[in-house]
């Protein structure tokens, strides 16, 4: 931030200085004459081979199309045009050595200021009602809010921006041929890495050139060769660990394209992908980013934290805003997108979700500082045990809405991972045990903990863990009950498969029930603080589901208890909490039928009927232990039991209890017939993936700009 | 040094026992366990067909007089057919004649290879220990390695492994030297840089090096033209022309040799000829490249006019690029070729036919191995057990993305190639400051790894059953309606998925894609089922206004009940909850079920329960239960010894399980091998007692005495490393002792009713004959060999009863606690073993002493085998078995078979023996000792 900053202050300078002095940079006047319609070349064949040794310079060109309005580059269309052309014929040399590695690396320098510049002015509405007709597709009009998505194909070739780069009639042959010498240059071994890293740059700027509905580009370059060859890259343990980051951004723009409307050959290529060493390539990039976030975050919370501190903490807040923006370690969107999609299409890549990334795979976190008590040898982990701690730095704080959305989209991958059947296996595999370092909100009366005696245990339990976490931890007054809801169906799966293969965990499932009583209860509080009338009910309504899902839940344990539940015991146990919890299931009781009697059109008497058909078994439970408990009492004398005893009275009273039996309790929907639901969330997160992408690939293309000077020669 | 030849009544015993066994009923390499073993085929390559003839060893034969000679009688005995293995190995060490040796050299050379190979530990210490032998020795390894891969590999481990440790003392360097030695992969490339070797072991580590370098292989046949043709990419347009490579082959070929004066090796002639074959091949590199070089111009010249140069260029480029990446990619198993050695012969191909391009022979399998001893030694550098078992499931899969590759699991003979590692099966075994552990590789058979036609194509590795096959909906839906009716008794399976698949595939545009191996990489003509069409994809056009529509799958899946979909699909704004909406929907119609029930069921299930323990003492240790109603593979499973669950799930259930989840579990001789990699360890003194335990289950099966041996494979890789072959499905009495303790039951007796039935059924029986059977054979090892260090983690006990001793590192001279006679009692028999045999009065009993008797008796019989074997082996050897002198200890093993003995005063001897043994103090007090000292039971 400050660097760029300060580079700013700089170039203000400079190009005050020039302007002062006259003097400009030879290949600013180049542009300067070429913009205004000069032919620069003179007449000479060789001028565009040489112009390209020359450094693009990323920052004018830029400053160039901010400064022009619409009509003005409309103006410039055909020395844009020009320029473009010229800019694609250094990339067909190819393998580039010496020179020619230099002029490609202007050449996508050029290039991708070009699409960017050309992106980043709003073309006036008869402009684009032009542009389209052109071709006469019939008026396209692009920037009115929302698209038709049955236009969307026939607004591909007149996209009003695009015209300013290349003539409409040329456009897809021109595409396709910049593609393939992209592709080709991410494929080919012998091209050198800075020019790998531009040629990615300049993919990560088209596919981020405009919002993705609207970017003409990217359907060109999801039909290109282009994603196979990014796949490609995940396999070498070189180009990984450099380009490792940026090509999964890319993978996940490119996989969301065209989502809803129509079928992505991406999605398809990834799908059919069972390349191990590119599957695991691509686990080994995710996992390690999101490694890198926990370092950050560990390192962050190991901050001391005292009294000055915090003060200077809260003034410094005060005074700087956006410090703690700074602050605050980014959250990888896109990162989380790409592992949802390959975890959500492909089914191989379940299997690298444990696959150990030890040491000698080249797995080394490249945290700049070493700092702290470096452990000797750092422990081989896993992706999922990264995600699982990943998932709970992100849950710890949801107030905001950015938040909420990574939060909800770890979820749908928790709820992917625990639906799959081979990735259930793998959790629930007592042969591999991991410590997972789950992270707990500091709260007043909770210190957070930190790695201290964990105990190793299949990966399922760390899931549980979690959602256990995330139940007590989310009690606030707008209780985001659509997580909690998501976190009960993963829950659900993870019962479901355990119940399905017989396996009993070894774990403490007081826990769990505790944390479901407690959501239940918040849940009902809630709902009874609601003001009367303005209460929406959407947000009720899903406050009493909630109550219903936690019900049902509570059923699944006693009605499949005895299928993976570790011994009887345990299964008294949960008929002594339910008997405990007698109120709650009362007070929900209640609330359900005081809705189901008081209007036959309550808005909420679904839900309030779902509901009361949930606590058929546990109302039947508390009714037929309680007198018997209290019978007891009485006759031993004794106003308060402990609880052997009332664990006792349960075990002798179980016979004469009959309960129903709910049919589908051990069968879910899909997750994936739920996505198509999403689709406005996809949408709304692709967006935000593509501004924040679109600044970091400016970013990144001037650092480039800046290593390609240090470099004298490539 | 050098022992008196034995006496006459030896060798008249040598020779009636070489009559009674003609030289091929000694078929070492053909026990029963093993098959893999018998079929070592010793990987014969096609050069073979041209030049199968011995090498011509005459050379000393006419250098030496006729009066040297000890007389005829020996040299017609050498020259006839009762010559076998034992005796030649006899004559050869104890007979100083060159004349001698020449002829036993080449006899060597007619004998079943197997048989041979069996001796070629105490070979190669004759080699490395004994000058003399030295030469004519090289001239038969040099014929073998030419044609065996596996004896080459085998071959320079050995040498490894005899000389390095003999030369690391020499030279002063300490154990240091010794650990860096075995890190560097004990494959020894490389590592003798660092060594000062006395001068006698020079030749040793030579030859060692011929032979990694390759340089004692077979001449490459049809080298350049295969070369030229597979190293230059057929550019896009058109392949280069046959006439012009053919034309580079003939050039080339016209640079080697006459190809008859490198098969006649003579000593004289080898020495000088290795530089010079080394020069030849460099010369043939060059003519190679250049070569390479015409094909280019001429094809690059036939290209589209445009760019000339660049276009060669880039045709240069991409050429010395894959030409690189040939070179790097071995041993590097990131690269996902890492057992390819480059090889661009048809073999590559799958077509059958043996690698003939003179691509590095050794290097996939030598790679391999390293990969496996690397991997141990890294996992020393955790302490905790379970990063270490991390760690090697990480990199086992990292290998696996390298398999399946010409390679194979040497403790298996080599009849087999590695096609996947299920690298979730392997476990780190018990040890402090080592870290051996145990994996299981799935292999399929084949006649020469190097052939094989190998499946090319990393199926997806998700399990089979774990995917998700589409089925056209309407059946489906049907079946899980029948399902429904008692879900609550059995699960429904993979319906929740397949079902919300199904109601996928049945939308509106569903794209099923399928994936077929293409033919050209898997090519095998046989028509073997193409199981790998896994493929379970489907894209389904979603448009905005189908989702409403759409059924949620829970629906579809159970039934069709209209007012269930309502309900279901009116809450299907936020899917989330259609779950629970379907769920609850039937709950009106429910049927009654009682927790008493559910509660009986799980009591059932949960039947023992471990004490607290052994599960760790955890917060948990309450809710830990001994699952009976569980598979196996759960049941057992221990925090404190993970590895202890690996080891009990019984072999057969294993081998399905994994057979099921592998994508390769379809071919039909897809088998379920394994190994315990060690570093760290010397395991010469292992193979050893491997060896004399073969000889000794030979000799008794040829006595057709009942005793049951199960000598352990033992492969040596340099002398610190190696690889040992684990015995399956068995327990030491160690974890039986331990898993009863648990059960409150007290003794082996009742594990064997447990595990057997009552005393008078027929398993039990069974179960107690083998055990009777196995413990007689291992007393008398154990008495023989001076076995010490018998604690009850070193005995097994197998599914069939069989008792196996294993840990032979202390034997005949040394014992644990610096020789203080902790275990003074001949043998470990303990009143435990008796009850089992059914007490001192039972019939096996009996039978158990008359055993021993009988195998004493045979043993004593063939007592010169032995003898020779160990007394060859203590040459110049610096294992710890000969600790005390190798004299002292030869003579204390052969005073132990009791020669001058009748068979009656033997029979006293032995009955004492066992009494005494029954008896012994020593053994209880070991025991307690080791039980109170490392926790062993």
């Amino acid at each position: 931030m400050h660097f760029e900053a300060n580079d700013d202050l700089l170039k203000g300078k400079q190009r005050a200085q020039s302007l002062k002095v006259g003097m400009k940079e030879k290949v600013v006047q180049l542009y300067d004459r070429h913009f205004s319609g000069e032919d620069i070349s003179g007449g000479s064949d060789s001028f565009w081979n040489e112009f390209f040794l020359l450094r693009a310079n990323v920052r004018y060109l830029q400053a160039h199309f901010e400064r022009c309005a619409w009509d003005e580059l409309a103006c410039q269309k055909p020395a844009i045009r020009r320029l473009f052309g010229h800019c694609t014929a250094p990339l067909q040399n190819h393998p580039a050595m010496g020179q020619d590695a230099i002029r490609q690396a202007n050449a996508l320098q050029t290039l991708a200021s070009l699409i960017r510049g050309a992106f980043s002015c709003p073309p006036t509405a008869v402009a684009a009602a032009e542009a389209a007709a052109v071709v006469g597709g019939g008026g396209v009009s692009v920037n009115v809010g929302d698209v038709d998505e049955q236009q969307m194909d026939s607004q591909r070739p007149n996209h009003p921006n695009l015209d300013l780069l290349m003539p409409p009639n040329d456009a897809e042959s021109i595409m396709q041929d910049l593609l393939h010498r992209l592709a080709c240059c991410l494929s080919d071994d012998v091209v050198q890495l800075p020019i790998k890293a531009l040629a990615i740059n300049l993919l990560v700027t088209m596919a981020t050139a405009c919002d993705l509905q609207y970017n003409p580009m990217l359907s060109y370059l999801v039909s290109s060769r282009v994603f196979d060859c990014c796949l490609q890259l995940f396999a070498s343990t070189e180009l990984r660990r450099e380009f490792g980051d940026s090509v999964c951004t890319l993978l996940a723009i490119m996989l969301q394209a065209h989502r809803h409307n129509m079928v992505n050959p991406c999605l398809v290529k990834l799908a059919v992908l069972d390349d191990n060493l590119v599957l695991n390539g691509f686990s080994y990039v995710l996992s390690l980013s999101l490694a890198q976030y926990n370092e950050l975050y560990r390192r962050k919370v190991r901050e001391p934290k005292g009294l000055f501190y915090s003060l200077s903490n809260m003034v410094g807040h005060i005074l700087v805003g956006e410090e703690k923006q700074l602050e605050r370690i980014e959250v990888q969107d896109a990162l989380l997108l790409a592992l949802f999609e390959a975890l959500h299409v492909n089914r191989s890549f379940i299997a690298t979700l444990t696959y150990s990334h030890t040491p000698s795979a080249g797995h080394q976190l490249v945290v700049a500082e070493q700092s702290g008590p470096a452990s000797s040898v750092p422990e081989p982990t896993n992706l999922l045990v990264v995600f699982l701690e990943y998932c709970s730095i992100i849950m710890q704080d949801t107030r905001e809405q950015s938040m909420f959305n990574s939060c909800k989209l770890c979820f749908f991958i928790l709820t992917a991972i625990s639906e799959d059947e081979y990735a259930n296996s793998l959790m629930h595999d007592l042969n591999m045990n991991f410590r997972v370092n789950l992270h707990r909100l500091q709260t007043r009366h909770r210190a957070p903990t930190l790695g201290v005696d964990l105990e190793s245990a299949p990966l399922a339990c760390a899931l549980l863990d979690l959602l256990v976490e995330f139940c007590h931890s989310h009690l606030m007054r707008t209780l985001p009950a659509e997580l909690y809801q998501s976190a009960l169906l993963i829950l659900h799966r993870l019962l479901c498969y355990q119940k399905r293969t017989e396996i009993r965990l070894h774990y403490n499932w007081h826990h769990l029930w505790s944390a479901l009583f407690t959501s239940a209860r918040y849940a009902l509080s809630c709902y009874q603080k609601q003001p009367v009338g303005t209460a929406e009910p959407q947000f009720l309504r899903s406050l009493l589901s909630l109550v219903s899902s936690v019900c049902l839940l509570l059923n699944f344990f006693v009605t499949y208890g005895d299928t993976f539940l570790p011994t009887c015991e345990v299964y008294d146990l949960l008929f002594y909490e339910l008997i405990r919890m007698k109120s709650l299931f009362e007070d929900a009781s209640q609330l359900s039928l005081s809705i189901i009697s008081s209007d036959p059109d309550h808005p909420l008497r679904e839900a309030a009927m779902q509901l009361d058909r949930s606590l058929v078994n546990i109302r039947s439970i508390i009714q037929h232990f309680s007198p018997r408990i209290d019978e007891w009492a009485e006759a031993q004398g004794q106003r308060s039991l402990t609880q052997d005893q009332v664990l006792s009275v349960v075990r002798s009273n179980y016979e004469s209890l009959t309960l129903r039996l709910y049919s589908q309790l051990d069968c879910f929907t899909s997750f994936r017939e739920s996505i198509p639901n999403e689709n406005a969330y996809f949408r709304q997160l692709t967006r935000k993936i593509v501004t924040s992408v679109r600044k970091d690939a400016f970013d990144a293309s001037q650092q480039l700009q800046a290593k390609l000077k240090d470099l004298s020669s490539l | 040094m050098m022992v008196e030849p034995p006496d006459a009544a030896a060798a008249a015993a040598a020779t009636a026992s070489a009559h009674s066994t003609p030289a091929s009923v000694f078929a070492i390499g053909a026990p029963d366990d093993d098959a893999a073993v018998s079929a070592d085929t010793d990987s014969d390559l096609v050069v073979d067909d041209a030049d199968d003839k011995r090498p011509d060893f005459t050379l000393y034969t006419s250098n030496s007089p006729e009066a040297e000679l000890h007389g005829t009688a020996l040299l017609r005995l050498l020259e006839s057919d009762v010559l076998d293995v034992h005796m030649a190995l006899h004559w050869l060490y104890y007979n100083r004649s060159a004349e001698v040796h020449s002829i036993i050299v080449r006899r060597l050379c007619d004998f079943p290879r197997p048989s041979v190979d069996f001796y070629l530990p105490q070979l190669v210490n004759m080699y490395v220990n004994c000058t003399h032998l030295s030469n004519v020795l090289r001239q038969y390894f040099e014929y073998r390695c030419s044609r065996s891969v596996q004896f080459s590999i085998n071959l320079a481990w050995l040498l490894d492994a005899y000389s390095a440790r003999a030369s690391s003392t020499g030279g002063g360097n300490g154990g240091a030297g010794g650990s860096s030695a075995s890190a560097s992969g004990g494959s020894g490339v490389g590592s003798s840089g660092g060594r000062h070797s006395r001068p006698c072991h020079q030749h040793a580590l030579h030859l060692r090096d011929r032979i990694l370098t390759e340089q004692l292989a077979p001449p490459p046949l049809q080298r350049q033209s295969t070369q030229s043709a597979s190293a230059t990419p057929p550019p896009p347009s058109q392949s280069p022309q046959p006439s012009i490579s053919a034309a580079t082959t003939t050039t080339a070929m016209s640079a080697l040799p006459p190809s008859g004066a490198r098969h006649k090796r003579c000593a004289s002639d080898a020495v000088n000829a290795l530089p010079a074959h080394h020069h030849q091949q460099q010369q043939q590199l060059q003519t190679d490249t250049a070569g390479r070089g015409v094909v280019l111009n001429r094809t690059t010249s036939q290209l589209p006019p445009t760019e000339p140069h660049l276009q060669q260029q880039r045709l240069h480029d991409a050429s010395a690029s894959k030409f690189r990446r040939c070179r790097t990619t071995a041993g590097d198993l990131n690269s996902g070729r890492a057992f390819y050695n480059g090889c661009e012969c048809p073999a590559a191909r799958n077509l059958g036919i043996a690698c003939h391009c003179g691509s590095p022979r050794l290097q996939p399998q030598l790679e391999f191995v390293k990969s496996l001893l690397r991997l141990s030694c890294r996992l020393r550098q955790y302490a905790a057990r379970e990063a270490r078992t991390r760690h090697l499931h990480g990199e086992l899969a990292l290998l696996n993305f390298n398999l399946p590759a010409r390679v194979w699991l040497p403790v298996h003979g080599s009849g087999h190639y590695i096609v996947r590692i299920p690298h979730t099966a392997a476990a780190v075994l018990n040890s402090k400051d080592k870290a051996p552990y145990l994996i299981y590789v799935e292999t399929v058979s084949c006649d020469d790894p190097r052939s094989a036609e190998v499946i090319i194509g990393r199926g997806a590795f998700v399990p089979k059953s774990c995917l998700l096959m589409l089925q056209p909906t309407p059946e489906l839906a049907n079946n899980d309606n029948n399902d429904d009716d008692d879900s609550s008794e059995h699960g429904c399976g993979v319906g929740g998925e397949a079902g919300g698949g199904g109601s996928l595939c049945s939308d509106v545009s569903a794209t099923v894609l399928r994936i077929v191996p293409d033919d050209s990489t898997s090519g095998s003509d046989d028509g073997e089922e193409k199981q790998l069409t896994i493929i379970c994809l489907i894209f389904t056009k979603y448009s905005a206004g189908a989702t409403a529509a759409a059924p949620s799958g829970a629906v579809r899946r159970f039934n069709a009940d209209a007012d269930e979909f309502s309900l279901a699909s009116s809450d299907g704004a936020d899917g989330a909850t259609a779950a629970s909406a379907a769920a609850l929907a039937s709950a009106a119609n429910a049927k009654p079920f009682s927790p008493a029930d559910v509660r009986r069921r799980l009591s059932n299930c949960t039947g023992y329960a471990f004490d607290s323990g052994l599960s760790g003492g955890s917060t948990a240790a309450n809710l830990a239960g001994g699952f009976r109603g569980l598979s196996h593979h759960q049941q057992l499973w221990d925090r404190d010894d993970p590895s202890l669950g690996v080891l009990r799930e019984p072999i057969a259930d294993k081998r399905t399980r994994i057979r099921d989840s592998s994508p390769f579990g379809f071919l039909p001789s897809w088998e379920l091998r394994a190994a315990i990699v060690k570093t760290g360890d010397d395991l010469r003194q292992e193979l050893l007692a491997y060896q004399v335990l073969r000889l000794l289950k030979w000799i008794w099966e040829l006595e057709r005495v009942p005793l049951w041996l199960r000598p352990l494979t033992v492969t040596v890789v340099g002398d610190r490393a190696g690889l040992i072959e684990p015995v399956l499905d068995t327990n030491s009495l160690h974890q039986i002792k331990r898993l009863q303790r648990a059960q409150q039951q007290s003794s082996l007796l009742a594990y064997f009713e447990q595990e057997f039935g009552p005393q008078n059924s027929e398993a039990f029986l069974e179960a107690q004959k083998n055990f009777v059977q196995s413990t007689a054979a291992y007393c008398i090892v154990c008495y023989l060999l001076q076995v010490k260090d018998r604690h009850n983690g070193n005995i097994l006990l197998d599914s069939r009863g069989h008792m196996i001793h294993i840990d032979f590192g202390f034997m005949l001279a040394t014992s644990p606690g610096r020789n203080l006679g902790f275990e003074s009692s001949h043998f470990k028999l303990t009143n435990e073993y008796v009850d089992v045999m059914g007490g001192y009065q039972a019939d096996m009993y009996k039978y158990f002493k008359i055993l021993i008797l009988r195998g004493m008796l045979a043993a004593r019989k063939h007592f010169d085998k032995i003898i020779t074997l160990v007394d060859i082996s203590s040459a110049g050897s610096d294992l710890p078995c000969f600790s005390k002198g190798s004299a002292a200890t030869l003579k204390a093993l052969k005073d132990r078979f009791h020669l001058s003995c009748t068979e009656l005063q033997l029979q006293r001897l032995m009955d004492s023996m066992v009494e005494s043994s029954l008896h012994s103090i020593s053994t209880k007090l070991y025991d307690s000792f080791q039980y109170l000292t490392n926790g062993i039971e």
